[in-house]
């Protein structure tokens, strides 16, 4: 994992990942409104592709996804050692998933469909916070 | 001849008729007697009892009296056409055709025709008549309770699939929300720009006429409804499926491959009963494949088997249904799901059997199960059929 040699004092960035293209596309158009860099995957495979990843930074993750869940990209980046803070997003009010992903470390569970203050909170507690 | 004789032969003669009216107002079905013209010699009590006439009201008049059109019209054309070629549509063949009482309400009549064997006079002809209204409305009652049954069991297999129907409904509930909101920040803010707003406000109307896709599909599947068959091409039944079966696929992380024969002839049934029967067999693949599975694709196949057959094929890569239970798989309420009832598939294999299809499973190589219906097809050129 390469992460970008100016690390904490480059621009924070949000990850998306999430099958939906128009979830993704929409939530992109919400991080930009307030000012934050989004980057945007479909599903993790190719999130953990992608060799540039900045700091700091945030993931916002769906829980459910074809091929690889959002919990198990979570212990993938685990294995990896990244710490990267995971703020997940579930479209079912899914108690056990949730108590899961926490217990590993997620930042965050939001519930679909949210409020914009909620995320938005927890994408900058999460950004400060490492 | 003598007069004795004379006596004699009048009281023999007599004694037939009477034997002959006795048999006649005996039988159960009713039984008309026509000349080569068609006028009628003979109407027995069942007859009378059956079409609303008395014998003298009919006995002399053309036999068309009781038919409604286009019989009416053609029937002095069949006889003449039997007399001149030999040609029988119905002499000794026997047929469902319609019937009409005095009153002018029509109803189903089996009806066998035959000649009386009289080389000496013009031809005559004896007509037996079955009333089939009874049998029509038991036939009838049939197709309702199946119906009944298919509807009861869509409502169960949407109720599976809830979970996951409430994913894609929520999905463009999502997308909406947080468009919407994003653009009023964005609004707020002053640094919105038309294009870009006028584009969001775009998207958000396709994110809900998305929702509403997924809602009008469903409607169909749950909706009361009465037995009814169309004519309809199976490939199209499929592609209309799709989205409701995709959301079920996607939901547990699967994807559809369809692999549709070019052309195939078309099918006459109840396309909703079809798409039921389609869908269970999905979500059975559906259900097997979220156990266990060689890879993450479940296909649909349809063919033209020949002329006269087309087939579909539901296949996945699951674990496979174990020998036991492949024994027992129609029988109700048998079940290897938690929350199943086990009538799925015997209400599949009911629905087929009263289109004229089958229903087997085979084992899929390397892994998995092959679900196979086959359905009667329609011959290509439809033939118009001429009564009698």
């Amino acid at each position: 994992m390469a992460y970008d040699p100016a690390g904490a004092v480059s621009e924070p960035v949000v990850y998306v990942v999430d099958d939906d293209e128009a979830v993704r596309d929409s939530l992109r158009l919400l991080f930009r409104s307030v000012g934050l860099a989004v980057k945007i995957y479909p599903d993790a495979q190719s999130f953990l592709a992608d060799e540039t990843r900045h700091r700091p930074a945030c993931l916002v993750c769906d829980v459910r996804m074809p091929g690889l869940t959002g919990l198990q990209l979570q212990e993938r980046l685990e294995a990896e050692g990244c710490s990267l803070p995971i703020i997940f997003m579930s479209g079912h009010g899914d108690v056990q998933m949730a108590i899961d992903a926490m217990r590993k470390g997620a930042v965050d569970f939001l519930q679909k469909p949210f409020n914009d203050e909620d995320l938005l909170a927890r994408v900058d507690h999460a950004l400060r916070a490492r | 001849m003598s007069n004795d004789q004379s006596d004699q032969f009048a009281r023999e003669v007599h004694s037939a008729r009477a034997q002959f009216q006795a048999l006649l107002d005996a039988a159960v079905d009713a039984i008309v007697l026509i000349d080569e013209r068609g006028l009628i010699l003979g109407f027995n009590r069942s007859a009378e009892a059956l079409f609303g006439y008395t014998a003298p009201e009919v006995i002399g008049h053309n036999v068309r009296m009781l038919m409604p059109e286009p019989y009416r019209a053609e029937h002095d054309e069949y006889i003449q056409r039997y007399l001149d070629s030999g040609e029988a549509r119905i002499i000794g063949i026997g047929r469902e055709v319609t019937a009409q009482r005095k009153d002018g309400s029509c109803f189903p009549i089996d009806l066998s025709v035959g000649e009386i064997a009289d080389h000496a006079g013009p031809a005559r002809f004896v007509g037996i008549i079955r009333d089939l209204t009874e049998r029509k409305v038991v036939e009838q009652e049939i197709v309702e309770q199946r119906e009944r049954l298919a509807h009861l069991t869509r409502l169960g297999t949407i109720g599976e699939m809830t979970t996951a129907i409430a994913h894609e409904i929520n999905q463009p509930l999502t997308a909406i929300s947080t468009y919407a909101q994003a653009s009023e920040r964005l609004l707020r803010s002053g640094t919105s720009d038309e294009a870009e707003l006028a584009s969001t406000l775009h998207k958000i109307g396709e994110q809900a006429r998305r929702a509403g896709e997924v809602i009008r599909h469903l409607r169909r599947l749950v909706k009361q409804r009465d037995s009814e068959t169309e004519i309809a091409d199976l490939n199209e039944l499929i592609r209309d499926l799709l989205h409701l079966a995709q959301v079920d696929t996607r939901a547990h992380g699967l994807s559809i491959r369809t692999e549709l024969a070019n052309r195939l002839p078309l099918i006459e049934v109840d396309g909703i009963q079809i798409q039921q029967v389609i869908l269970n067999l999905i979500r059975n693949a559906v259900d097997a494949m979220a156990e266990w599975r060689a890879d993450d694709t479940l296909i649909i196949r349809s063919a033209a088997l020949d002329k006269n057959r087309v087939e579909v094929r539901v296949i996945d890569s699951g674990p496979g249904i174990p020998n036991q239970v492949l024994e027992r798989l129609f029988e109700p309420f048998v079940t290897t799901k938690p929350d199943g009832l086990g009538v799925g598939l015997s209400i599949c294999r009911s629905i087929l059997n009263s289109h004229g299809g089958e229903l087997y499973f085979d084992k899929n190589r390397p892994a998995g199960t092959v679900a196979r219906f086959m359905l009667p097809a329609l011959p290509e050129v439809t033939e118009v059929e001429h009564g009698v």
